[in-house]
């Protein structure tokens, strides 16, 4: 047998998964991401192929969903069988590893794959008071950040947080909270936002800048094969937003017949993910399909706009108070003018001098 | 007797109609099973990058009909693989341990590549085996 | 800026300049109109003028047969203009959190229909303006300036529902801002007659009354 053919009949074995296991994830992962049946069996190919990529993975000021969303501990599944391709080299939640050892460990990946490895990122990144509030073994997370960001090959901002700044960054900001775009300027990255992602856009994502190099974008760092269209777009309920068959509170009769949800604040329409197609929990259910309105989590700051269940149509904040306060001023401000109208009056009248016909030059009749 | 009381309910469910792509599909298939008699080149085409709906789906499974070979294959959720009536067309469904489906494709080909045993599995079996062999063959000596 | 910070500040900031502009402008102008007063009346008063100052409101609404046409097109647009702003699904939400009142909104084939039938009607209206030689001599660019920013809000909802153009959010918010600037427009030009035309309405009414011209 071959070195190569060895190689992955070992590295299958060792993780336990069979070859036809393998077969129908890479088949399962292209479908899923649009791909043809022959990337797929391209994507099987070369995902043996590689040495195992080196991936470090830094999580800053993050809440951990992400790396649960990904791993979904109490349960294999398909998408956890990408960590059986790469070479998790760091993961502060996951590795075995702790202190000294782990940080060691990280330079030496750093070190053996400098130019070539995956820095994976999850939360964000505060600045305030010199970045004090996330610390990773006495290092700040900005400092982190940009002395892995050197040697990597690419960057995957994974959730809301890394890749838009996400609940630490929502108002008032106490932390100074940043995304990895605002840091690294000078590194292809790849944002996968979502509060958390979905596991299989995740795991698709990573398998394909694995095998085929970075996805397609969209103007915010997005994979289109995943965050082309809105939920609007594929939601399963259009048909009773196009009739105007809204529900108008949580379980009312509207909401039993499973009536559109943009009352209740669904921010669907202005949201891009895969949520109305590939769903949660392995093609369970989706918020809406819940009787849930969106949050528009995959989007940036979606922690401020407006609140979740005011519709997309309200203003954001108070603008009956700002109205209140307009009258108000403008009253007292219409009231001074009237007083400076009345002055210029009387102050014309009191010197408006009475003009007789002599003074005209006229003479009398 | 009251025919009211009599009157069984039948849940009548409207199928949407069919979009004449099953036409398309069928030509497509028969290009790939000259190429695969020709040259013996297999394809693969998936079912969820058509714009088929659930009706064109229906229609075209009842054309193509039911073979002889059913193949369930477990992993991480089951696999349901059938040849159709037509030999050398082959239905593929890939489905979560939810139930849910994941990828759907037909193939045209002698076997579908994620049944065969690969040469390189099997070259391992040897190994297996051999291993099984000696194994045996000390326990039946104590 | 992303097309979502755009859209979050034309909902957020945007909306609370446009709404203190809009509602300290056209305080300040009605309380300027009301206490400059009239001129001191120096001639005999033939009747009171209270009576034909209403009357006078109402009847600027009838039609007249000589401009049959534009007046048709105007109120097609003006109603029309009331009903999307005030029945339209999304704007009852708006103004729901905004009053704490709400009411049932239309169908939207309905909006749609009148929607249509005011882009129409308004298109006439400027067409007039530059066909008609009177009304061209007379337009100035503050009456195009008044049509624009009345238009803009109507072609740019329109698109956006029915997701023409740019993508939804960028829509979205260029509709929200194109109806800002309606809004800081209001006070500052013509379109301020939306508030003044009863007050200018009855003065016109009761300054005739009281030299007993007949109504």
């Amino acid at each position: 047998m071959s070195d190569n053919r060895q190689q992955l009949a070992g590295e299958l074995q060792r993780h336990g998964i069979s070859r036809r296991t393998f077969l129908k994830f890479c088949t399962s992962m292209a479908s899923a991401m649009a791909l043809t049946p022959a990337a797929a069996a391209e994507m099987a190919e070369k995902l043996v192929k590689i040495k195992r990529q080196s991936v470090i993975w830094l999580s800053f000021q993050e809440c951990t969903g992400c790396t649960e969303s990904i791993t979904r501990a109490d349960k294999p599944s398909l998408e956890s069988l990408i960590f059986d391709f790469i070479s998790l080299d760091y993961h502060h939640t996951l590795q075995a590893a702790s202190g000294d050892a782990a940080e060691l460990a990280r330079e030496q990946a750093m070190h053996d794959n400098a130019g070539k490895y995956i820095l994976v990122v999850d939360g964000s990144i505060p600045l305030k008071d010199g970045g004090v509030y996330s610390t990773i073994a006495g290092m700040t997370n900005l400092d982190m950040l940009k002395q892995v960001a050197k040697g990597a090959a690419a960057i995957v901002a994974i959730g809301s947080c890394a890749a838009f700044g996400g609940l630490p960054k929502a108002s008032p900001n106490p932390t100074g909270a940043v995304s990895v775009s605002d840091i690294i300027h000078d590194k292809p990255i790849i944002n996968i936002p979502g509060c958390p992602p979905i596991p299989v856009v995740m795991t698709g994502v990573l398998a394909h800048v694995l095998t085929f190099g970075i996805p397609e974008l969209d103007d915010m760092g997005r994979p289109k094969a995943f965050y082309g269209d809105t939920i609007h777009d594929r939601c399963y309920r259009r048909p009773f937003y196009d009739r105007g068959e809204f529900a108008k509170s949580f379980d009312d009769d509207g909401a039993r017949k499973g009536w559109c949800l943009y009352e209740l604040g669904c921010k669907g329409p202005t949201t891009h993910n895969a949520c109305a197609t590939v769903k949660w929990n392995n093609g369970t259910s989706f918020p809406i399909q819940s009787g849930h309105g969106c949050l528009g989590c995959s989007e940036p700051d979606f922690w401020d706009a407006g609140g979740f269940y005011k519709a997309i149509s309200t203003g954001i904040g108070k603008p009956g108070q700002w109205a209140t306060g307009a009258l108000a001023a403008g009253a007292a401000a219409g009231l001074a003018s009237a007083y400076l109208n009345k002055v210029t009056k009387s102050k014309a009248e009191k010197d408006h001098q009475e003009v007789t016909l002599e003074d005209m030059g006229g003479k009398h009749e | 007797m009251n025919p009211s009381k009599l009157a069984i309910e039948i849940p009548l469910e409207i199928a949407e109609p069919t979009t004449g792509m099953v036409q398309a599909v069928l030509r497509e298939l028969l290009e790939h099973v000259e190429l695969l008699i020709k040259s013996g080149q297999q394809h693969v085409i998936d079912l969820t990058s058509l714009p088929l709906n659930d009706s064109d789906k229906r229609e075209l499974k009842n054309l193509l009909g039911k073979g002889e070979v059913s193949i369930t294959l477990s992993t991480l959720g089951d696999s349901k693989i059938f040849e159709t009536g037509i030999n050398g067309i082959w239905w593929i469904k890939h489905f979560n341990p939810n139930e849910q489906l994941l990828a759907e494709l037909i193939e045209i080909t002698t076997i579908p590549e994620i049944i065969k045993s690969h040469p390189d599995d099997i070259e391992q079996a040897a190994f297996e085996l051999k291993k099984l062999i000696e194994n045996n063959e000390s326990g039946e000596e104590v | 800026m992303n097309e979502i910070e755009l859209l979050n500040w034309a909902r957020g900031p945007g909306l609370a300049y446009a709404t203190i502009i809009m509602v300290f402008g056209l305080t300040l102008r009605v309380f300027e109109i009301l206490s400059l007063g009239r001129a001191e009346e120096l001639a005999e008063v033939r009747g009171s003028g209270v009576s034909d100052g209403w009357k006078m409101i109402f009847k600027r609404s009838l039609p007249e047969p000589r401009h049959w046409k534009l007046i048709t097109a105007s109120y097609i647009f003006h109603v029309g203009l009331l009903v999307i702003i005030f029945f339209f699904i999304p704007h009852t939400q708006f103004f729901r959190d905004v009053f704490g009142v709400f009411w049932s909104g239309w169908p939207n084939y309905v909006i749609d229909f009148f929607t249509v039938l005011s882009i129409a009607a308004m298109m006439y209206t400027l067409v007039s303006r530059f066909v008609d030689p009177t009304r061209r001599i007379l337009s100035k660019m503050s009456d195009y300036f008044a049509w624009v920013v009345t238009f803009l809000p109507l072609v740019t909802g329109y698109m956006a529902f029915h997701r023409l153009g740019m993508d939804y959010t960028t829509m979205l918010a260029v509709h929200i801002l194109s109806v800002e600037l309606l809004m800081i427009s209001l006070p500052i030009s013509k379109l301020t007659h939306a508030i003044t035309f009863t007050m200018a309405r009855y003065y016109t009414g009761s300054s005739n009354g009281r030299r007993g011209i007949q109504s």
